[in-house]
C-alpha cells in the first residue's frame, strides 16, 4: 500500500532569478520513482494553498530528492520559502513513465525551461545502467540567465543549449533552432516544456514518422486519477493527464484541441 | 454491532465514512493507498447511460481553503459499468452504492432499470443535473421537475435509493421533506456550491460554462447549517452530510448536527489516506468516551 511521506528540507536555494531548486530529504530509502512520473507536494507555507503541487524530480541521490521549480504562483512561492529543517509532505509515485531505454538506442531529449527536471532524471537514471545509451539533450529557455547548468553527465551528452524570448502561443523558437542544427540521428525522442514547444515537435516528429513521447502539464487537482479535472481529449477517447500520462505517444495526441 | 455502526435504511453501515462521488474514480486508484473495506460503503463516480466526454479545459479553479470545478461528469457510460466498475467494486467487501446522473427523467429510469439485475446496496440519485427538458436548469432547483423526477424512479428497482440535492436546493427542508414523502431511504446534503470566477485578462468566466461547483472546507458552515436545519425540520429518514470534511472533527460536527453518516469529498484529492486517518480516529474517539456514534446523531439539538 502506498503512503504519503514525510520528508525533510535540507536545501533551498535560487538557481536563476525564476528558479530554484529544492532539496528534499525522504527517510524512506525503498521509494522508486522512474523518468517521467511525478510527485505531489505539500507545505504549510506563511500562505497555505489548499491542493497540492506536482512536480517530476530533477534529480535524486540516496534519500535526497532535488526538484527544479519555477516560481509562478502561490504553490511555488510557499515551496520557494522553505528552509532547512522544514517538513513537506509528499505522494509518489504518480503516473505513467518515460518508456524505458534498450541499451544501445539513441535518445533525442528535449526540454523547455523546468521541463529540464524529468529530462535530466531520464539522463541520470538510465545511464548510469545503460553506459551505450546515446543521448542528444536540446534545452531551451526564454532568457539566457535561466540556463541551468547540469550537475553531471555533461562529458557523455550531445548538449545544445538556446535562449531566446521571442516565442509565443503559436510559435516555438526552441523547434526553429532544432531545425537549423546538423541532423540529429535517433530512436525515440522525448520532450518536456511548454506546450508550444512541445506542439511544433509532435507535429514534425509524427509528419516525420519519428517515435516520440511528450511529458504534458495540466492543471491537477489530485494526481491520482481520482477526480478527472485534468482530463484531455485524445484518439482513444478522454484521457487523465495525471493517471493515464503525463507521458503520452505524441502522434495520438489532438494537438489542436490542447 | 460495533461502535461505529450506523444504518441507512435497511443498510448496517461498519462506519459512516462513504466517499463523496466524484472524488476517487471509481475505486481502483484508491486501493493502491487504502483499503477500500474499511469503507461504511463505496460510492462511485455519477454514471450516466451514454458516454460522456465532460467539460472542455479549464475545469479547475483553486480557491482560498477548496476549489471549483466544472468536470461534466465524464465518464464512459453504462458499457463501461458493466466491463469494468462493477467487476471492481463486486470484489470489495463492503457496502457497495452507485452513483447514476441524467439530464432527462428516462435516463434515470432506464439507468436503474438496468441496475436491477447487478447486487447493490444503494443506489445515490444525483438530482443537481440540468434537465435538459427544462433548458438546462438542475433538477434539485426547480421542484416540479424534482417531484416528476422522484415519482418516476421510486417504482423502478426495489433497491435503497439516496437522493443527493444541492446545498442551494430552494427551501431546503421543504425538499427533503418531499423526499421522505415519496418513500426514499435517505437524503444526501448536499453537492457543490454553484460559483463563478471572472478571467480578469480575457475579461470573461474562467469556467466555460460560467457556473462551477465548489467545494471544500469553504462550504462547511453551509453544510452543516443545511443538516442542522432538515433534522430540526423534524425528519425521519436519514441525513448524509456532505461538504468540506476532512477531518474526524467535522465528522463529528456533522453528527451531532443530525447526519446519520458522511460523505468526504475533495480531502480524498489532498490526501487519499483522510477516510482511513477519520475512521481510526472516530474509532479512538468513540472508545476514549466510551460510546457509539448512534448515540451522537442530533445530540446538538438537545435542548438542556
Amino acid at each position: 500500500m502506498k503512503h504519503p511521506v514525510i520528508g525533510t528540507v535540507k536545501n533551498n536555494r535560487w538557481l536563476t532569478p525564476n528558479i530554484f531548486e529544492l532539496m528534499v530529504a525522504f527517510p524512506d530509502h525503498s521509494m522508486e520513482i522512474k523518468p517521467g512520473q511525478f510527485v505531489e507536494l505539500q507545505c504549510q507555507g506563511n500562505h497555505p494553498v489548499y491542493l497540492n503541487r506536482p512536480f517530476s524530480p530533477f534529480m535524486i541521490r540516496h534519500q535526497d530528492w532535488y526538484f527544479l521549480i519555477q516560481n509562478k504562483g502561490k504553490g511555488t512561492n510557499n515551496l520557494s520559502h522553505l528552509q532547512p529543517g522544514d517538513k513537506i509532505t509528499m505522494l509518489s509515485p504518480l503516473g505513467k513513465p518515460f518508456l524505458p531505454p534498450t541499451a544501445d538506442n539513441k535518445i533525442l531529449l528535449i526540454a523547455g525551461g523546468v521541463g529540464l527536471a524529468p529530462i535530466y532524471y531520464y539522463i541520470s537514471h538510465y545511464l548510469p545502467l545503460y553506459p551505450k545509451l546515446s543521448i542528444t539533450l536540446l534545452h531551451g529557455t526564454s532568457f539566457e540567465e535561466d540556463k541551468i547548468e547540469l550537475p553531471g553527465y555533461l562529458d557523455v551528452l550531445q548538449y545544445y543549449f538556446h535562449a531566446d524570448q521571442s516565442a509565443s502561443q503559436t510559435n516555438s523558437n526552441l523547434f526553429q533552432y532544432y531545425q537549423t542544427l546538423p541532423k540529429i540521428d535517433f530512436d525515440t525522442a522525448f520532450v518536456c516544456g511548454p506546450l508550444p514547444m512541445m506542439r511544433a515537435f509532435s507535429r514534425y516528429f509524427t509528419k516525420e514518422n519519428r517515435i516520440h513521447f511528450v511529458s504534458l502539464e495540466m492543471m491537477m487537482a489530485c494526481g491520482l486519477g481520482f477526480c478527472k479535472g485534468c482530463s484531455i481529449s485524445t484518439s482513444d477517447g478522454m484521457k487523465s493527464v495525471c493517471s493515464d500520462g503525463p507521458v503520452f505517444d505524441g502522434s495520438e495526441l489532438d494537438w489542436n484541441l490542447l | 454491532m460495533n461502535q461505529l455502526s450506523t444504518n441507512i435504511g435497511s443498510l448496517t453501515l461498519a462506519n459512516p465514512i462513504v466517499p463523496a462521488s466524484g472524488t476517487i474514480g471509481y475505486g481502483l486508484e484508491l486501493s493502491e493507498w487504502m483499503d477500500l473495506n474499511e469503507l461504511g460503503a463505496i460510492l462511485t463516480k455519477s454514471i450516466t447511460l451514454l458516454p460522456k466526454k465532460g467539460n472542455p479545459q479549464p475545469r479547475l479553479f483553486e480557491i482560498e481553503l477548496g476549489l471549483m470545478n466544472s468536470i461534466g461528469l465524464e465518464n464512459q457510460g453504462w458499457p463501461q459499468f458493466v466491463s469494468e466498475i462493477y467487476p471492481f467494486i463486486s470484489s470489495l467487501k463492503t457496502l457497495k452504492w452507485v452513483s447514476i446522473a441524467g439530464s432527462a427523467v428516462s435516463e434515470y429510469v432506464e439507468l436503474l432499470s438496468k441496475l436491477q439485475d447487478f447486487q447493490l446496496d444503494a443506489v445515490e440519485i444525483n438530482v443537481s443535473c440540468p434537465n435538459v427538458k427544462k433548458g438546462g436548469v438542475p433538477f434539485c432547483f426547480h421542484i416540479p421537475s424534482l417531484k416528476e423526477l422522484l415519482k418516476a424512479v421510486k417504482k423502478v428497482n426495489p433497491v435503497t435509493k439516496i437522493i443527493k440535492i444541492s446545498l442551494e436546493s430552494p427551501p431546503i427542508t421543504d425538499i427533503c421533506h418531499m423526499i421522505e414523502d415519496e418513500g426514499f431511504s435517505a437524503v444526501c446534503i448536499g453537492n457543490t456550491v454553484r460559483g463563478l470566477v471572472i478571467d480578469l485578462e480575457k475579461q470573461k468566466p474562467y469556467f466555460s460554462n460560467q457556473i462551477a461547483g465548489m467545494s471544500g472546507p469553504a462550504i462547511k458552515p453551509i453544510a452543516l447549517r443545511a443538516v442542522w436545519e432538515v433534522y430540526q425540520s423534524g425528519i425521519k429518514i436519514p441525513i448524509i452530510g456532505c461538504g468540506g470534511i476532512r477531518s474526524v472533527k467535522d465528522v463529528l460536527e456533522f453528527i451531532l448536527a443530525g447526519a446519520t453518516c458522511v460523505e468526504v469529498g475533495s480531502a480524498n484529492l489532498i490526501d487519499p489516506t483522510t477516510m482511513s486517518t477519520i475512521i481510526r480516529d472516530l474509532m479512538k474517539y468513540c472508545e476514549q468516551n466510551q460510546l457509539t456514534l448512534q448515540k451522537l446523531i442530533g445530540l446538538a439539538h438537545r435542548k438542556e
